[in-house]
């Protein structure tokens, strides 16, 4: 069998325009909130059905909408499902200078599951049922980008 | 219930090939038409897709300019089931008595580097690392399993079917059966699921010639009836790629609403089949479509496996010619290829890979992101 075709990669995909080099600093500012010096995920809370999701909506996904108020989400959750990112994916993705595998997984707030990376313990520590904390800095390695990531809650100081 | 024949199908094999997107395009379309035994100039109506082979409608040059219209396509991987379901409601709804369905396409090697604008998403969520699909695919089966205590062994199994099928089937691209420990021990792409796990970006054609059932009788052949086709989108809560957030409470998806409105559609149901295709874009996809499909239920996947159930010769023959696992995933041309697959196995054309008995009825579903799906059942 030759290698050529085995690249690692599946095929759920739409058009694919070039990827645009942005900066994401304003977009970034948008997905966070701070209360009494602690950060919050922001997100949108629907007006008519109540549903929540992140990051802000301009219309609900589950009726459609256009009032939504803005929502700080809850800091600690549950880990609902989790893989680990064995290779580094590609444009844009911007990681640390030297590649290492990451876990991600989607953390179960109650009203609303977030996408996120997990951090802070070995990437074949984890398990469905984790319990996790949000964790919000500047990233060094990514000209300080503002970053979020869900860590496991004993070990927050 | 449709009354829509398959008269005729051909194809460009899958795999990687010198040829142009678009001779396979042609190759594909017109051993399509000298299978059903008609001309060109007699198609009422066209249909096709493609996602990096150009578009479907300017074939037209290739075929011979004759004023038919031809309607372009796109749904990602659901593509296939959409040019369908286009074709074969022009001749349900009484605009031709011939149409012709086709797919193409030929994707670069490597991967699609995906801009989050295509989907509505901020570019930070590149920049982190989640613009990955094979990440939803390792997250929704790591889900599944442990919701219906099923060992991640059997996503090895599903992948060693594959290939092993692909291996009795001319127009597949894995011809080389691989052994569960192969598989398994492939290197690990996006726990649970291994290389050898997924499926590939691919080239090649299908075509189908469908026929109203005078028309089928006029030609002669022995025709394949096409029952049903629906085609449908999500609904709120179900758990799909490119997802920053999903809903408290997961619904299922469209794959369970589509499957449903075809049995119903057809008057056939998940116990009368005798052949199926499911998207298998790797190994869970497989093993959770059977369930959203109403083919099994959630947490039976395992015995149907290991007693090879799914197997060519067992009850539920699955992914006959290798899937998109064996044959990877030229995206215009794949659904087209299911039912293509679907409907040598009801005539009896299958070769190396004919399921025993002379099968009657089939099935095919496809999946495309974010979350639509089209099924079929087919008999004859």
């Amino acid at each position: 069998m030759s290698s050529d075709g085995w690249v690692h990669r599946v095929m759920l995909c739409a058009m694919a325009p070039p990827i645009v080099e942005t900066d994401t600093t304003a977009e970034r500012r948008a997905l966070f909130v701070e209360d009494s010096g602690a950060w919050s995920l922001l997100g949108s809370r629907c007006s008519q059905c109540a549903a929540d999701a992140f990051p802000v909506q301009s219309a609900c996904a589950r009726c459609g909408a256009t009032e939504l108020a803005d929502v700080p989400l809850p800091r600690v959750g549950e880990v609902w499902t989790f893989t680990v990112q064995r290779n580094a994916p590609k444009p844009p993705y911007k990681g640390p200078s030297e590649w290492a595998p990451f876990a991600l997984g989607y953390v179960d707030l109650g009203t609303v599951k977030v996408e996120t990376q997990l951090a802070g313990r070995s990437v074949e520590e984890w398990k469905i049922g984790d319990a996790v904390q949000l964790h919000v800095a500047a990233d060094p390695e990514a000209a300080g980008l503002m970053r979020f990531s869900f860590r496991p809650v004993e070990e927050q100081s | 219930m449709m009354d829509v024949a398959i008269v005729g199908v051909g194809m460009h094999p899958f795999g990687r090939f010198e040829a142009t997107v678009r001779e396979m395009a042609m190759v594909a379309a017109r051993a399509a038409l000298a299978d059903a035994g008609v001309k060109w100039d007699d198609i009422g109506f066209a249909a096709g897709g493609s996602r990096d082979g150009g578009y479907a409608h300017s074939l037209v040059q290739d075929f011979g300019l004759t004023g038919v219209p031809f309607m372009s396509v796109y749904n990602g991987c659901a593509t296939g089931g959409s040019s369908l379901l286009a074709a074969a409601d022009a001749i349900a709804a009484g605009r031709t008595d011939l149409a012709l369905a086709v797919g193409f396409d030929k994707h670069d090697r490597g991967a699609f580097a995906t801009n989050p604008a295509t989907y509505g998403l901020g570019q930070w969520f590149g920049e982190d690392g989640m613009m990955v699909t094979t990440q939803f695919f390792g997250m929704k089966i790591q889900r599944y399993l442990a919701d219906h205590d099923l060992p991640a062994s059997l996503l090895a199994e599903i992948a060693a079917k594959a290939f092993r099928n692909g291996s009795r089937t001319p127009h597949a691209w894995r011809r080389k059966p691989l052994t569960v420990e192969q598989i398994a021990e492939s290197p690990m792409i996006n726990d649970p699921l291994t290389q050898y796990m997924f499926c590939n970006p691919s080239e090649g054609a299908a075509a189908i010639v469908l026929a109203s059932p005078e028309k089928a009788k006029e030609l002669g052949v022995t025709p394949v009836w096409l029952k049903a086709v629906e085609f449908r989108t999500r609904r709120y809560g179900t758990f799909e790629v490119y997802s920053p957030s999903l809903a408290a409470d997961i619904t299922p998806g469209a794959s369970v609403d589509a499957a449903k409105a075809a049995f119903e559609s057809a008057g056939i149901g998940p116990g009368d089949l005798d052949v199926v295709q499911v998207q298998d874009t790797e190994s869970g996809a497989e093993l959770m479509h059977l369930a959203e499909c109403g083919l099994c239920e959630d947490g039976e996947q395992g015995d149907l496996i290991m007693s090879g159930a799914l197997e060519i010769e067992g009850r539920l023959p699955t992914n006959t010619d290798g899937g998109c696992l064996a044959n990877g995933e030229p995206i215009g041309a794949s659904g087209l290829r299911q039912i293509i697959e679907c409907t040598l196995q009801l005539t009896g054309r299958a070769d190396g890979r004919q399921v025993p008995n002379n099968p009657k009825t089939a099935f095919t579903h496809v999946y495309g992101a974010p979350g639509l799906s089209t099924c079929t059942v087919l008999s004859r």
